[in-house]
């Protein structure tokens, strides 16, 4: 009961904490929005490599396809956002689940440099088919729907409903990692041969895995949409993929929230520290080295861990 | 006629200037299994130490014969602090860290050199072209071809026919049992990365008149130098070289018949390797 | 909830209501007086990280020059540069741009090289009302934005290019082969110099376009050979750029098939690395250094003479932005909050720059400015450009072509 309490408790600060972030400023909010779009994409990717144990460096596929999914359909054809943001969650679904198929053929290093091809091809796509994309100059124009007759344009609107969907991924993770599906995820990344000893079909539930998880990247990439009104190829780039991952590492891999505060962390440093020096890809990749060296669990990884050590058994 | 063979001599270079780019790559690989993403770091750190040796001395030469020290000066400390804490610790952490060292060498080498785009300018006996039946060919392509020859051949040498090579190659099959007969396992490591890093450094160097420098270089080839690698699998030199060589006349002809396919092709190609034989042409099969 | 307005906003109103109040109590001159007093904050948003740190950091550099000869104020308020780094990216681009406005609260906004930040920016400035002054991206689509509050100063790149186009037919070839690097940025290149050249007759034998990003143009170079053109037009820019160049002088295809471009693709930040490979190559662009006028030859030693090289004409875009800043705001007495008025004042000047006359575009807000065709040549030991003839005041169609 006491840890139930606990669970509550949490998820009632959490809920308040984000309730009361868009009177802090327009300016504060837009970030915070910011903040969530990319805890939302890093928790997808921990999903993979985390949980599944799997490192993928084509991530922002998913996470780049429905936000283009959204964006288009808006601006050429007219059509309401909200139904653009389904169109694109079922896109980016439906497209991890291809990549998916072929890619869990193989693992390790070949893994990691076939999900980066298919992302590369993909922009490659973006990039010429400039007709509907709009190329490397992206599609603007794009007008954000309405939620009860207000207008997404309203930030704290916008913020509000980044919000709620953070809230409902962060909770079907939850969900998903405690369920029985989950510890077949955990149990694949500790010992595939074991699992697969035991029974179970690894390749099948990998690609469960990987398409979920770009499902829910494909709901960051919605909302992504709805923050900037744009999309350009530059979020189909692996680079992105690997902004990702490196908040996935600096919060926590294997955790659920640790990735979230993994992209917030990341996010403000780069924030402050661009404005300060020209030099911050330097300062990022010197807090990088130091937690793979000697954080290597994150940080909300090491704050749990300190956590559980001083409870009573 | 005369078309397919100027694309075929294009095509070759190519190859080879990827060649000088990924042999290190795969050694490292192959010899210590440790992925270094970093590589791409060292090819722009040597070129960067070539163009301040020449302005120094005058010199390409120069340039070319010395530029591998300092790169290696630091591939050697990064081994010893970082690296070495790592082999234990899988794939996975190597291409995180090495990754996290892209960003810092990146920007150490504009704070040194800035952010302009800067010019390796090569020796007059080495410019202008040469017409071999109707083909025009510039002469540094050749140089490059002949270099590119020479180094994987010296590398062959060292590897298959050296007491050196065998050691490595016992170290790197069975650490324990190698230290057990008197290999300096973490002596050798060293010197494979060494090595691997020197490579990178010298293709940097040779590659930098023809790419010109500046500090995002590192990134520009770093995928086709793991695409080569992949594709020839892992670890295997003889991979290395086929597979450059390979990529380097699929991309040239794709670039010359499907003009609007170039940006696919050789990620298409790897793509078909990877899905048909992840091992890799050559590869030894260790994931 | 309905559409709250803008936080900033409220808060000027808010100081603006009390400024009027309170001045009016003392029965003194209009609140404009007691505004223009407070710091005029400059925001300038650029790419100083990755490729384009170059030409972010001369573009400051230029206005940073000419802020401090004209001894830091203007109208009496002092001149506060906020700088912040679009990383090239437009979802960085777009927040710091937020943070700019709405944070720091700045009276005007300039920079933005990137198109495709610039590109993702113009909802935020519709939206923003921001005071905008572009001085770096040439992309044809920011002159038709109707957007009132914006302006740019630095190019419009649709009269650069199908002036050559023309020049082109007249004094080079009735045919070309064109290539150009495969983004928006190149094929919309290519089609400014067709609109120029195909008008008055030209043929264009074949169009190649390389991905961007390329390492090895040995192929196309071969192509090319094959075709044997009498001269060919290209665009890359940056890396893309020096690589080309030189490998087109590598190959030996200068003596037969003359080298011609937009001039992005010989300014000074690819020559000092293309070097000889670049000489004789033909191009157009609104500067160049060996700008024989007494404005330029002025800026270019003064800049000289404080950061120890030549300007670029990324130097310039930054210089010529704060000249108008200086010049409109004047006009208006350093008042910033009457927006339509500085737009007014802006859309009236006239002056004469390093690279010419300047006006703004009544209709687009882009510049009207010479067109210079240009040749690549070693001037007193450097490799720059010269003049070898002059196009006045060219004027952008008036809509999207």
């Amino acid at each position: 009961m006491d840890d139930r309490a606990k669970r509550i408790a949490g998820w009632v600060a959490l809920i308040v904490a984000l309730a009361l972030v868009p009177l802090t400023g327009s300016y504060a909010t837009s970030l915070a929005s910011e903040v969530l779009v990319f805890a939302i994409f890093a928790m997808s990717l921990d999903l993979i490599i985390g949980y599944t144990g799997l490192l993928s460096f084509g991530h922002a596929a998913f996470f780049g396809v429905s936000a283009y999914t959204m964006v288009i359909l808006g601006v050429h054809l007219g059509w309401s956002g909200w139904i653009g943001f389904a169109a694109g969650i079922a896109v980016s679904a439906a497209l991890a689940a291809a990549i998916g198929f072929f890619s869990i053929r193989v693992s390790g290093i070949p893994f990691l440099m076939l999900t980066m091809a298919f992302a590369q091809l993909l922009m490659s796509v973006s990039i010429k088919w400039r007709s509907v994309t709009g190329g490397t100059d992206g599609l603007s124009g794009f007008k954000r729907p309405t939620l009860f007759g207000w207008s997404l344009d309203d930030r704290a609107l916008q913020f509000y409903v980044i919000a709620v969907g953070f809230l409902l991924v962060l909770w079907f993770l939850r969900r998903l990692i405690a369920s029985p599906l989950g510890s077949i995820f955990i149990g694949i990344r500790e010992n595939e041969q074991r699992m697969r000893a035991a029974g179970y079909p690894v390749q099948r539930f990998k690609l469960v895995s990987f398409t979920i998880a770009g499902a829910l990247a494909g709901v960051g990439g919605g909302l992504y949409a709805m923050l900037n009104a744009y999309v350009s190829s530059d979020i189909l780039h692996w680079s992105l993929s690997g902004d990702a991952i490196i908040m996935v590492i600096l919060g926590g891999a294997g955790t659920v929230i640790g990735p979230a505060i993994g992209a917030a962390m990341f996010l403000l440093i780069k924030n402050v520290v661009s404005s300060r020096t020209d030099y911050w890809l330097l300062w990022v990749g010197v807090i990088f080295i130091a937690c793979v060296m000697f954080l290597p669990q994150g940080v909300w990884g090491w704050v749990r861990a300190r956590l559980k050590a001083r409870k009573p058994s | 006629m005369e078309f397919i063979a100027t694309q075929l001599v294009n095509g070759l270079a190519y190859g080879v200037l990827l060649f000088l780019m990924s042999a290190g790559l795969s050694l490292i690989f192959g010899l210590m299994n440790v992925v270094n993403v970093a590589h791409g770091s060292f090819f722009m750190l040597g070129a960067f130490f070539a163009l301040a040796i020449q302005k120094w001395t005058g010199s390409f030469w120069a340039a070319l014969a010395l530029s591998w020290i300092p790169a290696v000066a630091v591939g050697v400390v990064m081994e010893r602090v970082f690296i070495r804490k790592l082999y234990t610790r899988g794939h996975l952490d190597q291409v995180l860290l090495t990754f996290g060292f892209t960003f810092v060498f990146v920007d150490l080498v504009r704070m040194v050199w800035g952010a302009d785009i800067r010019e390796l300018a090569i020796p007059d006996v080495l410019s202008g072209v040469v017409e071999v039946g109707g083909v025009i060919v510039p002469k540094y392509r050749l140089f490059l071809i002949a270099f590119g020859g020479l180094v994987g051949l010296l590398l062959w040498l060292f590897l298959e026919r050296s007491r050196v090579g065998a050691m490595v190659r016992a170290g790197v099959d069975d650490a324990f049992t190698a230290t057990g007969i008197g290999i300096n396992v973490p002596l050798l490591f060293a010197s494979v990365f060494a090595l691997g890093v020197g490579l990178a450094a010298i293709g940097g160097t040779v590659a930098g008149p023809i790419l010109g420098l500046y500090p995002g270089m590192d990134i520009e080839i770093l995928i086709p130098a793991f695409i080569v690698v992949v594709i020839g699998g892992m670890g295997s030199l003889r991979g290395a070289f086929v597979a450059s060589v390979f990529v380097g006349l699929v991309d040239t002809f794709g670039k010359a018949y499907f003009p609007d396919f170039a940006l696919f092709m050789i990620y298409l190609l790897m793509v078909v390797v990877l899905l048909t034989r992840p091992q890799g042409l050559f590869g030894i099969g260790r994931a | 909830m309905p559409h709250t307005p803008q936080t900033s906003d409220r808060r000027r109103f808010l100081a603006g209501a009390t400024a009027l109040g309170a001045t009016s109590l003392l029965g003194r001159a209009p609140a404009v007086l007691a505004q223009s007093k407070a710091p005029l904050k400059i925001g300038v948003l650029n790419s100083f990280s990755k490729v384009f740190a170059a030409l972010g950091n001369a573009n400051l550099n230029g206005m940073t020059l000419y802020f401090e000869q004209i001894g830091g104020t203007i109208a009496g308020r002092k001149i506060e540069i906020v700088r912040e780094d679009d990383e090239i990216n437009p979802q960085v681009g777009l927040q710091k741009l937020k943070k700019l406005v709405e944070s720091d609260n700045c009276d005007l906004i300039t920079g933005i090289q990137a198109s495709n930040v610039a590109m993702a920016a113009v909802e935020y400035f519709r939206q923003s009302k921001a005071f905008y002054l572009c001085n770096g991206a040439g992309v044809g689509d920011l002159s038709y934005t109707g957007i009132p509050y914006l302006f740019r100063c630095s190019i419009s790149t649709q009269p650069i290019h199908s002036t050559f186009g023309e020049w082109y037919y007249d004094n080079v070839a009735k045919e070309a082969v064109t290539t150009a690097s495969d983004f928006a940025g190149g094929r919309a290149t290519v089609g400014e110099f067709k609109a120029g050249f195909v008008k008055k007759g030209g043929k264009i034998t074949k169009e190649i376009y390389p991905p961007l990003g390329n390492n090895d143009f040995s192929a196309y170079l071969a192509d090319i050979r094959s075709i044997a053109p009498p001269a060919t037009f290209n665009f890359y820019a940056g890396t893309d750029a020096v690589r080309f160049v030189k490998q087109y002088d590598e190959y030996g295809l200068k003596a037969k098939t003359k080298l011609t471009g937009s001039g992005f693709m010989v300014e000074s930040d690819t020559l000092p690395a293309q070097g000889k490979s670049a000489l004789g190559a033909l191009s157009s662009l609104h500067y160049l250094d060996t700008l024989d006028n007494p404005e330029n030859k002025k800026f270019v030693a003064d800049y000289r003479a404080k950061f120890n090289e030549f300007p670029s004409v990324y130097s310039e875009y930054g210089y010529i932005a704060a000249r108008i800043f200086h010049l409109a705001l004047q006009q208006v007495d350093g008042n910033t909050q009457d927006k339509d008025k500085l737009r007014a004042a802006m859309r009236d000047l006239k002056f004469n720059a390093p690279r010419g006359p300047f006006r703004f575009n009544p209709v687009t807000q882009s510049p009207i400015q010479n067109v210079y065709i240009r040749e690549v040549a070693e001037v007193d030991g450097r490799i720059t450009n010269k003049v070898i003839h002059t196009v006045r005041d060219v004027v952008e169609p008036p809509t999207k072509t």
